[in-house]
Formats: structure tokens, sequence, C-alpha cells
């Protein structure tokens, strides 16, 4: 048997994956004899963006003949500079898993059975086209919805225009996560929807609130660089780090202190702790009088008074009724509150608990002058695109735009997955007719998936443009595998710990590998197919033309420059402050090589002190009274003043003590982030590591209380809730409380490939329905379970 | 390789100031050493850790001064020798408590240093918003200039302006209509002092953020020099004339203060060319931006030194003590080879050494101003007469 060098590649792709798995490697050993020379191959070293979760890291792939054999950290990139998590190292088990789909498929069986059979992409192009013209006949062209996940960059402006020029306001996103930094809380405080940077490396004092920005943050290699420096990257400033959260995770076992806390009530915590500051007069008290409004009691235009946030704090949050609530002692309130104040430049970070938790959170960091300064929240520049091109609609396309959208009332707030869901299974305003289902995998990652599996049954068709076949892909009728992101082009616009805006490009490393195709270049193909205004609307072949072209407005801003050393990037800042502009090309041609040759572009400038960026509020200020909120989250009827200032909410525990008397934490572990890697061994082999698990679901139980209920740490329990029950390996573990059981989140696939289906247990099986009134989603900390033997 | 040249190319606006001057300067003539490259000068302040000590504009260590804003007035490289020569025993000790290690400097590492000390001196530290704010009130600019999105005149649409060359320009082009306008309402005419103008534009930087911003391409003095002709500069600031810019003694140290400057004087400057039956000379930001190289590059180097003097200047500092001539260490062997930078490269390398000596030998250390420091290099450049 002849046995060429590329064979030898194709298979040694697998290598890795096949000796994470022990038994794989077996039949690695039977290689054939070569009959060629065992000649070292051609060695490239490509750079592009990691795509295994939203963190945006630059990363060096080694490819030997063609073949993608090892990944390294760019060093170039700002945001990881050369370092990478273990989910980027295992990035290769993405590209080289063994149950990537290889060709598009089309459903054969029932619904949800996994039967497909293959057909060729001018089938599935000819089948897609078929059911959107079919909608503009129709005028059904609202009927189509695009559920998108968590990405970024020019392919979400794609999927826009496509709709907009087809006729559907549906672009549904399906993003939400209990870890994302607190969004509706800078919306209330800042008028502005979308991340912070949080500059870590420049300050002192850090309360985290539940955040888990060393593990499950939206960057956390980001975030650990930034924490080494500032725990250790000034000589003599050593910054202190507080975590407070109900289980002890991987940050808090990094933080100075650990303050264990009820679930839920780390927002009430917060107004403690602002209730302190106010008192003791450890306010920033420049920052108030220039920069805030509803400090104090105000009136509106129209004579009427209004009670402010200093007042209703100090009357509403005194020490001892927060302590009561969130189990926190009242000298730590009181210490917390002093060192936050006293530390500056100081920062508060939440989770996307509820909106008013959160902005009790936001509020500290206004209370301390922490908005828009060295150390504080920043408020990032985005990288400066050029515009597509105008266009107008087509009547079809105008009569479809003007149709109510599927996600309710809160438009761009909260996670309209869930009202759209809710929306579908009650078929008002109206059901659609075609799902595509981009980068998103909504039967496995929202809470109560169930929810989304009703809602499903009731589209007559689900297209999916997953790699995998993953749970909601298993349920499509059609799928059109996207490549992984080693396969194709993308843009990824990301922005750093300290606000500078950085542009990484993902290109494809090596070949496809199998017969999938780019996302993108399918959707400009239907557009052509489809023609008219629509392809006047996206006139580009391919879509790395439509990155070429709106990147020609990051080298028309005249700002930043490529990738390059710290030397760099303290050399253009310096020349930027001056106004002055020296990138290291000269030609768009020049600007696109070194883009493509150093992985990116970047502006290493932070401007402060632009108001009008900073705060979207109608005041033009940081608002410790939320005026903006009565616009985008309570448009009917009036509202009390108290309904406005944050404030604790109430947090709905709907079920009593008796039948379950544990909370439910869910948390993410590093390497399971997304729950989007699941299907690579060597990140299961590690989804555990303060507990030495790997391959299963756990359940962490204080060890007193297990002992009481006498389960020990390695037995088999069921833990259940009014919605089900998940059977998982029971762990005592010291960073628990009492009342609360924690489960990790990642495992319990229907679909996925053979890593991925039927590997542990998914526990947003288990959680409640209690739907936040604003952001839709539902709320933590408030599911009940029980535990016993299995 | 590439890279370094694209690199290169654009740093005209000092580089080009600096080898521009090197070929037609007075100092050409004395054999001064080749004035370096500002980025590399950057690296040398980086890579010789001057950083851990001194910031700029805020960046950087607290031991030392900030060399940014410091100091406030012009500094010629004589100047900043003879800044070097006196600070030096402080800056040892420093960085002797520091641990710091004494890191030896090139001739040409000093002369990129050089070239960058200048380049930032002349880019204006960040203003101050609040400052600029107070300025606006006073200055009346709000009578005309509303600070309201979509008015006409809103001054929030200047946020996006970010060079001051660019105001300059917009200031110089439109200074009749904005004459005519202030007589229409009554207001007086308003100067703007130091960083009055700095504070300003910060002010009006914060007030809007929606635009891009624009920055520019450094200037090439060269076209500058053509300009200053071709759009009749010269026919009043004629060279050794009365209004010659480089003998100017207030003539502005940064770029701001010189956007400052020409409205100061934009409305004599008018009158002048009307009177002169001369046309208005309208400016590109890109001519404005040459026309700048090449003012400020007229006045980089310092005008030649008095040979007698600086000899006095040589035995009232008690230099004859250990260089005297026939002593072992001799300096007529620099004879055509002083400049500033190899001064302070002397004194960087050398200076631990010879505060030493001088404090076994009980001197003390003597400190020296610029115009002394110009007169002793032309006394050795002439062989110690």
């Amino acid at each position: 048997m002849k046995f060429s060098r590329r064979d030898f590649l194709k298979m040694g792709g697998g290598v890795g994956v096949a000796m994470a798995l022990g038994g794989g490697f077996v039949q690695w050993t039977h290689w054939p004899e070569s009959d060629s020379s065992n000649a070292p191959g051609i060695e490239k070293w490509i750079p592009t963006i990691c795509g295994q979760c939203t963190g945006g890291c630059g990363t060096l792939v080694r490819v030997i003949d063609g073949w993608a054999v090892n990944i390294a950290g760019n060093p170039l990139h700002p945001l990881n500079r050369g370092t990478l998590c273990p989910k980027g190292i295992a990035g290769l088990q993405a590209l080289y898993d063994p149950d990537r789909l290889r060709s598009p498929l089309k459903r054969i069986g029932n619904r949800g059975e996994g039967h497909f059979e293959p057909i060729s992409w001018k089938e599935a192009l000819h089948q897609v086209s078929k059911v959107l013209i079919e909608l503009r006949e129709k005028g059904e062209t609202h009927q189509l919805v695009v559920l998108g996940g968590r990405y970024r960059g020019l392919m979400r402006s794609l999927w826009e225009r496509f709709l907009k020029a087809f006729g559907s306001p549906n672009y549904i996103d399906n993003q939400f996560r209990w870890e994302d930094p607190p969004l509706e809380g800078l919306l209330l405080t800042q008028g502005i929807y979308d991340l912070p940077a949080y500059d870590i490396e420049k300050a002192q004092y850090i309360l985290s609130f539940g955040s888990g920005i060393l593990e499950s943050f939206w960057s956390p290699v980001q975030m650990l660089r930034g924490y080494g420096h500032f725990r250790r990257g000034r000589p003599g400033l050593r910054g202190r780090f507080v975590q407070i959260e109900s289980r002890l995770s991987s940050t808090g076992i990094k933080a100075d202190e650990w303050v264990p806390i009820q679930p839920g009530t780390e927002g009430v915590l917060a107004l403690g702790i602002a209730h302190m500051i106010l008192k003791e007069g450890l306010y920033h008290k420049a920052f108030i009088a220039e920069q805030a409004f509803g400090f104090e009691n105000w009136k509106d235009s129209e004579g009427r008074e209004h009670l402010g946030f200093k007042e209703f704090i100090l009357s509403e949050y005194e020490p001892a009724v927060v302590s009561k609530q969130t189990g926190v002692p009242i000298d730590q309130i009181i210490r917390l509150a002093r060192e936050f104040s006293s530390n500056l430049p100081s920062l508060a970070i939440g989770y996307r608990d509820r909106p008013f938790h959160q902005m009790a959170v936001s509020v500290l960091n206004g209370l301390v002058g922490s908005i828009d300064v060295p150390g504080g929240l920043l408020i990032p520049r985005s990288v400066p695109y050029r515009p597509f091109p105008s266009f107008s609609e087509d009547t079809i396309a105008q009569r479809g735009n003007s149709q109510r959208p599927l996600f309710g009332r809160n438009e761009g707030v909260g996670s309209p997955s869930y009202l759209f869901a809710k929306n579908v299974i009650s078929g008002k305003p109206y059901k659609p007719k075609v799902l595509f289902l981009y980068y998103t995998n909504p039967l496995f990652s929202n809470p109560n998936p169930e929810y989304f599996f009703k809602a499903f049954q009731e589209i007559p068709l689900i297209i999916s443009f997953s790699p995998y076949l993953d749970d909601s892909t298993k349920f499509s009728d059609l799928v059109l595998p996207d490549h992984t992101p080693f396969e194709r082009w993308q843009d990824d616009p990301v922005f750093l710990s300290n606000g500078f805006p950085a542009l990484g490009i993902r290109q494809p490393v090596v070949s496809p590998l199998y017969q999938t195709k780019a996302t993108g270049d399918f959707l400009l193909e239907i557009v052509r197919e489809l023609g008219g205004q629509i392809q006047k609307a996206l006139p580009w072949n391919e879509f790395k033309e439509v990155m070429i072209y709106c990147l020609r407005g990051v080298f028309e801003a005249k700002r930043g420059d490529i990738f390059g050393l710290q030397f760099d990037e303290a050399w253009t800042r310096l020349l930027q402050r001056g106004g002055w502009s020296v990138p290291t090309y000269q030609t768009f041609e020049e600007f696109l090589n070194l883009l493509y040759e150093k992985g990116g572009w970047w502006d290493p400038v932070y401007d402060f002190g632009e108001r009008s960026r900073v705060f979207r509020t109608p005041s033009n200020k940081f608002e410790f009274y939320a005026q903006g909120s009565q616009k985008t989250l309570f448009p009917v009827g009036k509202i009390k003043d108290s309904n406005v200032l944050p404030h604790a909410e109430d947090l709905k525990q709907g079920e009593t003590d008796q039948p379950y008397p544990f909370t439910l934490h869910v948390f993410r572990t590093i390497s399971l982030t997304g729950g989007r890697n699941a299907n690579q061994p060597w990140l299961q082999s590690m989804v555990g590591q303060h507990l030495f698990e790997r391959w299963r679901t756990w359940v962490e139980i204080n060890p007193e209380t297990a002992k009481k209920m006498s389960i020990s740490d390695g037995d088999w329990v069921w833990v259940e809730s009014r919605r089900g029950r998940i059977k998982a390996i029971a762990r005592h573990y010291k960073g628990t409380l009492p009342n609360v059981v924690n489960i990790p989140f990642g495992q319990g696939h229907r679909g996925g490939g053979r890593w991925s289906k039927g590997i542990g247990e998914n526990p947003y099986h288990l959680i409640d329905d209690h739907l936040d009134p604003v952001t839709g989603f539902p709320v933590q900390g408030t599911t009940k379970v029980k535990i016993y033997k299995a | 390789m590439k890279r370094s040249l694209i690199l290169a190319v654009p740093l005209l606006f000092l580089v080009g100031i600096l080898l521009w001057n090197q070929a037609v300067g007075v100092e050409k003539s004395t054999g001064y050493v080749l004035p370096g490259e500002v980025k590399e000068g950057w690296k040398v302040f980086t890579t010789k850790r001057c950083g851990i000590c001194h910031s700029i504009w805020g960046e950087g260590g607290k031991g030392g001064p900030d060399l940014g804003p410091l100091p406030k007035t012009y500094v010629s490289p004589a100047q900043l020798a003879a800044l070097m020569w006196n600070h030096g025993p402080e800056m040892w000790g420093k960085m002797s408590f520091q641990k710091l290690p004494l890191q030896k400097m090139s001739l040409k590492e000093m002369a990129d240093l050089f070239a960058f000390l200048y380049f930032i001196r002349y880019m204006d530290e960040p203003g101050d918003p609040n400052r600029g704010k107070a300025v606006m009130e006073a200055k009346g600019c709000g009578k005309c200039h509303a600070i309201q999105k979509g008015q006409k005149e809103d001054l929030g649409r200047w946020a996006m302006y970010i060079n001051p060359i660019l105001w300059a320009q917009m200031m110089w082009n439109h200074e009749p209509q904005m004459e005519q306008a202030m007589k229409k309402k009554g207001i007086p005419w308003m100067e703007f002092k130091e960083n009055e103008m700095t504070d300003l534009i910060a002010y009006i930087r914060s007030l809007s953020s929606n635009f891009e911003k624009i920055y520019l391409s450094p200037g090439d003095p060269r076209s500058g020099e053509k300009l200053f002709s071709q759009k009749g500069c010269i026919v009043c600031h004629t060279p050794s004339g009365e209004l010659d810019l480089s003998k100017k003694k207030d003539f502005p140290r940064t770029l701001t203060q010189l956007a400052g400057l020409m409205w100061n004087h934009s409305r004599r400057m008018w009158k002048e060319i009307e009177e002169k039956g001369l046309e208005r000379p309208l400016l590109s930001p890109q001519e404005m931006a040459d026309l700048v190289a090449f003012l400020f590059s007229k006045r980089y180097f310092d005008p030649p030194g008095n040979p007698l003097k600086g000899k006095m200047v040589f035995n009232k500092k008690q230099c004859h003590l250990c260089h005297a001539k026939g002593k072992t260490l001799d300096l007529k062997g620099l004879k055509g080879k002083v400049s500033p930078i190899l001064m302070a490269q002397t004194l960087w390398n050398h200076g631990p050494e010879m505060f030493e000596k001088m404090r076994k030998e009980k001197v003390s250390w003597q400190k020296i101003d610029g115009q002394e420091m110009v007169d002793l290099m032309e006394y050795l450049n002439q062989g110690m007469p």
C-alpha cells in the first residue's frame, strides 16, 4: 500500500485528538510503511484569531504541508500577547473532530431523530432560494427569522443588511449569559448598551460581585493578563481583589478575600456598601458635582419633586437590613465600603444579574468617580469600518420590515430570544416560517431548553449553519455546515481592558477539510439568486470582499497601526496624542498585507473626557436616577422614583423550602465556558480541575450538609427541581454555602458528536422559568432543588 | 526592512527638520554630528530605562520630572545639554538609590534621544477641559459659537480636529469672517495666552465624540520653505529682517501655542497684507503642516558661540583643572567635533566618574547655562585657542 506524506499528515491531524483519548492511539500505531523519504515538510506559522470562545485571542497556527499541527499565541496581538488559555491550545480538536459535518444535509427522518442525507451545495442553494422566493412572492418576508449567537464583526452587519433588503425585522440575539458584564446596569447609568472595558491593570482595588472574570468572562485570557499586572506588574503596588459570590470559584480562589453571600443578593450588598459610603461622606464629590445626575433630590421641568439616590439609599439600606438579606456581617460591609472608597482607583464589577442589582453595582463606580478614568470603567471606541453603501428597500421589503418584530417590546434590551420563543408558541403576532440558526445552539445553551424545543416545533423550516450536529442542528431540517474558524475569513473587532480598539483578522490556515462553505459566502450566493434590490444592497461575491470593502474605513481613518511590539504601541500613542498619524503602511494594499501578516490592527489610544461618548443618558451625565430607563424599560405608564433608583429586586423564590431546600447555582468553568467546546476531549479531561473531575457532571455540596444527609464524596445523586431531575456525582466542596448546590454548565449535550453527546448533564434543564420582566431572561439564583441518592 | 523604511519616511516632520537643517544650518560648517531619528530616540528612552524615572505626559516613572511639559520655554540642544549637566549629580544619585545601572550611550543614541526630546516638547501636553471651558466663557466664544448639536456654528463639530495645526489653519483662513462677525456683535478682539488654546481644544474635544477624529501626516519642512516664499510670508518675514521668525525670542514652544500666536497676530497680518496689496494666502491643512515644520526647523540649532567667552567659561567653571592643554585629559583633540549631543553623551557616559574625581579634589559641580554651553562648545571646536 502506498502512503504519501500528505496521507500521513491527513491522519496525523487526528493524532493529538487520538492521544488525548488514549484508547484512540492504538489504531494510529498500525501505520503502513511509507515508500517516500521522511523529508521535512514545508512549515508556515499563520496568524489568525482563536474561535474557541468570544475572547478574540490572536494565535499563530503551525502548518506543515497544508496541515495545521500546532497552535501558539500571537505575541503581536495586544489582547493576549502570545499567551493562550487551555481552550485556545485545544483548538485543533475542533478542526479535526471526526464527527464534523462533511457536506450539506437534508433531514430524512422525524425531527430530532438525527437522520439526514447528504445533498450538494447546488441543491442546498436551490432549496433555500426557492423557499425565500416563495416568502417574497407571498409577502411573508417578515416570517424569516435569523437567530444569531455570540460572534462579532461584519458577519452580523451582513445578516442585518440581508434581512433589511429581504424584508424581515427579525434578527434575534440569542446570547444572554449570566456571566456577562452588567449591560443593563451600564444602560441605566450611562445610557450605553454595550460591553464596557474594565481597566483592571491600573486599578488598585476591585470588588467583584459574582463576576467570574478570571474564568468565564468574555475574554478570560485578557483578564488573566490584566490580573497578573494588577497584582505583580507594578513595583511596590499590589492591587487588592475581593470576590463576592455564593460559590468559591477559581476567581475567588485567586482573590485576596472571598465574601460568601446568598445567591442573587450581590446587588443588595452593593446597596449596603453604597449606604456606608454615603453615610461616611466617602464619595467622590467632584465627580458627583460635575458629572452626575439624580444624586440629590431634584425637580423636573414641570416642577415635580423627585427622590434622589442619596436620600433613598440612606433610608432603605442600613447595613443591618442588608446583612440580614445577604448573610454578610455588618462589620464586613462597613470595612468593604471604606476600603473601596479609599483605595482609588477602585472598580466594582458585576454580572448580568437583575437590572437594578446591576445598577447597584454600577453606581458604586460612580460614587468613587471610577468612570472614564485610568483604573476605572471605560467606554471603548469602535473600529472605524467603512459603512455599507446606502440602498433603498423595494416595496416587498418595506412591507416586511414594517411588521412587528417577534422579540417583544424591549427592542435591543435583554434577551429577545425568550420573548421570541414565547411569541412563537403563542403565535402572536405571527408564527415564523423559516428560521436560520447561525452560531447558536439554543436547544442547549438557554436555561429551560424545553421552552425552545416547544417553539421550534412550531416552525416549518429550520436551517442550521453549524459545522457540528449539535442539539439544535439535530432538530433542523436543512444543515449547511460552515467552515470552522481555521478555514474561513472573518473580522474580529474587540477592545482591550484599557479601552483600546483592536481588530483581529481570522484567515484560513488550511484549505477546508470537507465540503463545507463559509456562511457569509453562501448568504451572498442566495442574494445573487434573489437578485433585484437585494443584490444591489449586497453587491459582493464573497465575504472576504465585504471585509475588504469595510476595512478601507480603517485604513482611511488615519489612526492606529498594525499590531506591533509594546514599544510600537507607546510610540503610536505618543504620536496620536499630538494629532499625528504615522502608520507603518502607506497604501491600502500594504495595509491589507500587513494586516494578514501580523494578525490585525489596533489603536492604542483611549480618549478620556469625551463626555458625549461616555454618558449617553438624557442628562448627558452619570445617572444615579435612571431617567433613560423610562423610555427603554418602562415605556408605558407612570413609575415611582424608587423603581428607577438602584434597589433590591424581588428574588421570586417561588418554592417553599420544604420540598426543595437548596438553591441551585449554575456556574461555568474556563474549559467549557460557552458549552461550544464539549466536543474536544482535552477540555472534557480538565473540566473540573479543582476537584479533579472530568468527563462527567458533578454537584458541589457543602461537606457538613452532605454529612448530615449521609451523602459521601463520590456518590451518585439525583438533583431535582420542579422542572425535572438530573443525575450527577456528589462532590464535597468547602467553597459551597450550606443551603446552596453548584453544578457546572457545559455538558449534557444531545448531539455534537461522540465526545459531546450523552456526556454529563445539562443543569439548565432544572432552571425555573422566572423571567425577568426587563431582560426577558431567567433570573439567576431562584431555582430550588432537592438532592437524594441515586 | 520594508517596515522600517515605511516608518522612517513619514517622520519627516522632525527627521526632515533635522536633516534639512543639517544641510543648510550654520552648524554644518562646524561639523556638528548628524542629528538623530525621533522614533529611534523613543527606543533609546525606553530601552535605556529613562522611563523608570521620567514620564512623558504622565506616562512613566514619577522619580524625575515629566519631560513632556517641561520646561515651559523653548530649549535649544545646548540648553538641553546644559540642563543634563546641571542635574547630573542628582540623577546619578537617584539612579544609584534605585539600583539602576548606568547604561552608556553611543553618539548616535544620544542624537536620537535629543531628536525625540525635541519632538515631544513641541507637541502639546494634554489640555484641561475645565480650564478650557473657563477660557471659552472668558473670551466670549459662546456669543457666536453655540455648543449645541445641529447648529451651524456648533463648535462641538470641531472635536474631530485633534491636531492643533488644523486649528491654526482653520482660524487663519476664517479670521476675516470672524473679525467681521465680532465687530457686528460688538465683541472685542481677544488673544490667547500660553496654554489657553490647548485647554480650549481639550474642552471642545470633550464635547463631542460622534465624529471620527482627523489626524494629520507630518509636514515637510522643504515644502514649507517653498510655501513660505510662494504664499508671500517671506515679504514681511524676511530672513534677518525685523520680523525674522527664527530670531523671535517669544517664538511659541508648542504647536498649539503657535496656533494661538497666529490667531493673535492674524488681524494685524491680514491688515498688512491688504495694505501691501498682496493676495490673501489661504492654506490647506497639509500646507499649514509643512509651513509649521519649516518654522520650527529654523529654530532647532543654537546660534554660534563666542570662543573667547567660551574660554572664560572653561576657566571659570574650573574645567582647566583637569582638561588644560598638555594634561592627560587634554580636550584639544575635540577640535571641530563638539556638539551639544557630544557634550551630553560625554557627560552621560563619564559624568559619574568625573563627579567622583571632582569630589575627591574638592571641586564643586559647576552649573552652566545654555549660552555658556554654546560658548564653551565654540571654544572647544576651535581647538582651545
